[in-house]
């Protein structure tokens, strides 16, 4: 079964930027500090007050969604939505328990438990881009973003939707990064090298935030226009070589030791030596959004030519895999282990051969 | 595309009336209800709750005692009965999708408490942070080697977790898909709903004229789902069949219907789409059915919408009376109910329903059960941000 979609728009928001280029004009490998965007911003045809009431989290997600669309210069019509997410709108719920501890539940904010709710971003999604089709929330670890971009290819090759608008967001929260601390993960000490099992020792990339949308559609609808580039679900046992890149998730977190354990399965698939980029050094660790960010720089390195800064790779890795790009690539394939174990993978490629 | 006819093998249920289907047999037969008080919050704030606490002698555990893994617990014992239900034992390839609107909030609450306080936090409580633990916990449990998916659409994840699980059979794409969800009473849910003034301080009573709102509820279902042609590999019978999902997003509001139904209504043609059906072959309407003002004004509206002048002609229930309000895992329970329902031949009660809203012309809700002929069930669900699904289930031949 054929299940490749093409991407027709791209959305994005983080501390780094808001568009691919400031992504990749990142150069900090290695830096271990929490990242948080800390300005302002506002999404075209939004009232603030409304963009006020919504978390972080959320506003991530309307921010990125409405630039993916934007780009895809789609109609809002037939087009579903998959939204991962790992830790739902923190901040909100935050604020919820702070009013329900201290003034009782007639007190607690009716905002702020409807915008915490866990699929309050989608539905924010949906109704300031008035997108009625249908989608749901996808709950998942560091995998997860992964996972909704496959949910959404075969939504579209089944028809299910003409088009489908899918992505990740994360907020940061100094809860879930203590707690995270506490587990002895993202120590805010930059890694030595990627992958970085906890049994290497104490190190992190430090936790980040944002947003990250896409926009696919099926290869038929692509009639005098290109996409941008061509996405296919893949599973890693499924996989027989052949990418120019391989973009890993790892952060030194938890995912780390599944993630080696992935790229050394990878390596042993065979084919020309693919280089091994690392996406974590340059927006911190996102959890669920990493993926979908590793997926987005995938659609810049095949569709833009862009070139993306190395990261020193595990021992075990380095006859493998190039520490680097030497050229631009044609094909990059994502990977993203969850601490769970559970891999997701997806490739990448140039339209050049539509 | 080439589709596959999915059939349901095996189901598991768990709520306010009981745990296991006999249990919700019983509910169905003898209109039994699981709602009452029970007390919420502490000091000058303990107040009593009418809900649908799953009974301690289903589920000997307090909140307390389940705060990181109550609705993972919960889901993992409906999952544990659908797949025994289904004739499989042992460790099995199935995929597994859960529903789920908090997860085990109550986890992050109690973690958040124990950092206010400046106590040492249990790092397990974390779950709290995490919804997606709940199908993590089921596979675990239950020896579930496929993928693993956990979902939200609010009020509408149980069914959505169905739906998809069911597109996933259509397609080819699995063989084998243990869907459904679960949800777990909590103070933040109670306090959240109460914050929104939707509980109700009586016994909810849908499509009531006097209908004040919702009595809260927790449980899980789930199905066992298979392609026809892997069920019968394996010589499994089904229980019925699944015909189609659609669904929608309003667009319209965080935490109320659109009275228009249009949701509603989008999802249920969806559905109907997909199943290649006629509106007019709908024998019963499985609703949402909260007992809010808006929810049943919305269900009320899409159904006359989509069913015209045979609108009366089409027994529709709720059975939120019996197990309260579940959130995500409804969805699951109502296709549970609806899957007995066609197997029995037999329209469910609408428990303290007495009076019809006289807004709601033609729409055929009765508080006492109804024996008659199904082939064919529509199931409705909605949640909050305006997230509608529906699902179809068929009669299996004898």
């Amino acid at each position: 079964m054929n299940e490749t979609v093409g991407i027709s728009g791209v959305g994005l928001i983080g501390p780094w930027g808001a568009d691919l280029a400031s992504l990749r004009a990142q150069r900090w490998p290695g830096r271990g500090a929490t990242r948080t965007l800390d300005t302002a911003f506002s999404v075209d045809g939004v009232p603030k007050n409304d963009m006020r009431r919504m978390s972080k989290l959320t506003r991530f997600s309307v921010f990125a969604a409405a630039g993916a669309m934007t780009q895809a210069r789609r109609p809002v019509d037939g087009t579903g939505i998959f939204l991962g997410l790992t830790h739902g709108s923190t901040s909100h719920l935050v604020d919820f328990h702070d009013y329900l501890f201290d003034y009782g539940p007639e007190m607690a904010s009716p905002n702020s438990f409807s915008n915490g709710v866990t699929n309050a971003p989608l539905s924010s999604v949906s109704s300031v881009l008035k997108m009625t089709c249908g989608g749901t929330t996808l709950l998942g670890y560091e995998n997860n973003g992964c996972d909704a971009l496959s949910w959404g290819a075969r939504a579209v090759v089944d028809a299910h939707y003409d088009a489908c608008l899918v992505g990740s967001a994360e907020e940061y929260s100094p809860h879930i990064h203590d707690a995270y601390k506490a587990c002895g993960w993202f120590a805010d000490v930059p890694p030595p090298f990627l992958p970085y099992p906890s049994g290497e020792g104490r190190a992190g990339v430090g936790t980040g935030e944002g947003g990250a949308f896409a926009v696919m559609e099926p290869l038929a609808r692509f009639t005098g226009k290109k996409p941008l580039c061509l996405f296919t679900p893949i599973a890693v046992d499924e996989y027989r070589g052949g990418a120019d890149v391989v973009i890993s998730g790892a952060g030194a977190g938890p995912q780390d030791e599944h993630e080696l354990k992935a790229l050394q399965k990878l390596a042993a698939a065979g084919g020309p030596r693919p280089a091994l980029l690392f996406t974590r050094p340059l927006f911190g660790e996102t959890f669920g959004l990493g993926a979908t960010l590793s997926a987005l720089v995938a659609c810049d390195i095949t569709g833009n030519g862009a070139v993306y800064p190395p990261f020193p790779l595990h021992p075990s890795l380095v006859q493998s895999f190039k520490a680097e790009m030497d050229a631009p690539a044609a094909s990059a394939l994502v990977i993203a282990a969850a601490r769970n174990g559970r891999v997701s993978a997806g490739l990448f490629s140039s339209s050049g051969s539509l | 595309m080439d589709t596959h006819e999915v059939w349901i093998t095996g189901m598991g249920a768990v709520s306010a009336v009981g745990a296991g289907v006999p249990a919700h047999l019983d509910a169905l037969f003898n209109g039994k209800t699981g709602l009452s008080p029970h007390p919420f919050f502490e000091g000058a704030h303990k107040t009593d709750v009418v809900c649908g606490m799953v009974p301690r002698e289903a589920f000997p555990y307090s909140i307390e005692e389940t705060s990181s893994d109550r609705a993972s617990r919960l889901f993992a014992m409906a999952c544990r009965e659908a797949l025994a239900g289904s004739g499989v034992e042992g460790p099995c390839r199935a995929d597994i999708i859960a529903g789920t609107t908090a997860s085990n909030i109550h986890g992050g609450t109690v973690y958040y408490g124990q950092k206010r306080r400046g106590e040492t936090q249990d790092a397990r409580l974390l779950s709290g942070f995490l919804p997606s633990a709940v199908a993590d916990f089921a596979a675990q449990e239950n020896l579930i080697t496929g993928r693993r998916f956990t979902l939200s659409s609010a009020c509408a994840s149980g069914a959505t977790a169905v739906g998809h699980g069911f597109r996933m059979l259509q397609s080819g794409r699995a063989s084998m898909v243990c869907a459904g969800g679960a949800e777990a009473l909590s103070p933040f849910l109670v306090a959240g709903f109460n914050s929104l003034r939707l509980i109700s301080k009586n016994n909810c009573r849908p499509f009531d004229a006097g209908r004040d709102g919702l009595n809260l509820g927790e449980g899980a279902a789930a199905l066992v789902m298979e392609s026809a042609d892997a069920a019968r590999a394996r010589k499994a019978r089904p229980m019925a069949i699944v015909k189609g999902f659609g669904d929608a997003l309003e667009a319209y509001h965080h935490t109320r219907s659109n009275p228009d139904g249009s949701g509603v209504a989008a999802a249920l043609c969806r559905a109907l789409n997909a199943a290649s059906w006629r509106a007019r072959a709908i024998d019963h309407v499985h609703l949402h059915g909260t007992a809010t003002v808006f929810n049943d004004l919305s269900e009320y509206n899409a159904l006359a919408a989509v069913l015209g002048d045979r609108l009366p002609s089409v027994p529709a229930c709720s059975t939120k009376s019996m197990t309260g309000h579940t959130l995500g895992a409804s969805g699951a329970l109502s296709a549970v109910f609806a899957v007995l329902s066609l197997t029995r031949g037999l329209v469910p009660a609408t428990l303290f329903h007495e009076t019809l809203d006289p807004a709601f012309i033609g729409l055929s809700v009765s508080s006492a059960p109804r024996a008659t002929a199904l082939e064919r069930i529509a199931l409705t669900s909605l949640g909050f941000g305006g997230e509608a699904a529906c699902l179809l289930f068929e009669r299996a031949a004898a």
